[in-house]
Order: C-alpha cells, then structure tokens, then sequence
C-alpha cells in the first residue's frame, strides 16, 4: 500500500479531490503494475468521471 | 529538419490535421530541444487552438500512458524522434 506517498506537484483542486486523486493512484498500484500506465490511466479517469462528472482526462 | 520522420500511432482526425500536427511537430523541433517537452506542447497547443478551434490539450514525453475522452475527428498520438505526442480536443463538460 502506497497510501500517504505521493508528492503533489501543482494543483488547482479542492483538498478532498486531490485525496480521491491520490487515493485513487494508491488503488491502481496495488491492482496494477507500474508497467500498465494505460491500465491505471484508465481505472483513475473512469472512477473521476463517475465521482466527479465527465470529462476528465488521465496520462 | 525531421519532416517524414513521424510515426502516427493512432489517429481519428482528417488527413490535413494529421499532417498540421505533424508538421508543427517537426516544426518544434527545429525551435525546441527534445528536453523542452512542455515548450513543445504549448507551441503545438497554442497553433491547434489558433488554427483549429479552442479546447486542444497536446502531452509530450518519453514514456507515458493515457486514458482520455475526445472529441469525435480530434485525436492523434504520434512519434517523432525519440518523443510521443498525445494531440486532443476534449470535450467539454455538459
């Protein structure tokens, strides 16, 4: 469990949205390896649009 | 000049905007260095928006994985050099 390690670079978002943002990264990492970047763009951006309205973008 | 060194990976987008963003690719090149990975998504960004509407997002890098919703005919990735370049218009929010 990666929970409480990333580092935020810039940010333009409510608190409680960053925490979903790197709470949702943690997730990814211990369903996905750090070789799948497409797999864990995809898990973020999906769970974004349904918690947070559509549109979102992940890379 | 790195014109006909691109490679598109996966593209919905007419012909002639592929070859804009291909050639403003290249075009970058000639003014950045593969190091200025942001400058050259701005410079390419900023035309698209110019020449193409507004609302485009363009990721330049050497290795990274992406899930993004696009507009219908607005999305191309491409390789030029040793770089990959994500070309998108998202769609708006409703």
């Amino acid at each position: 469990m990666l929970e409480g390690k990333a580092v935020i670079g810039e940010t333009d978002m409510l608190q409680t949205m960053q925490q979903d943002a790197t709470d949702l990264a943690s997730k990814a990492l211990d369903f996905f390896d750090v070789t799948e970047a497409i797999e864990i763009a995809r898990f973020i951006k999906k769970e974004f649009d349904r918690m947070h309205g559509p549109g979102w973008q992940c890379m | 000049m790195l014109e006909g060194k691109a490679v598109i990976g996966e593209t919905d987008m007419l012909q002639t905007m592929q070859q804009d963003a291909l050639n403003l690719a290249s075009k970058a090149l000639d003014f950045f260095d593969v190091t200025e990975a942001t400058d050259i998504a701005r410079f390419i960004k900023k035309e698209f928006d110019r020449t193409h509407g507004p609302g485009w997002q363009c990721i330049v890098g050497t290795d990274f994985g992406s899930f993004v919703t696009h507009c219908c005919g607005c999305f191309i990735y491409f390789c030029i050099g040793s770089l990959a370049i994500l070309l998108f218009r998202g769609s708006p929010p409703p």
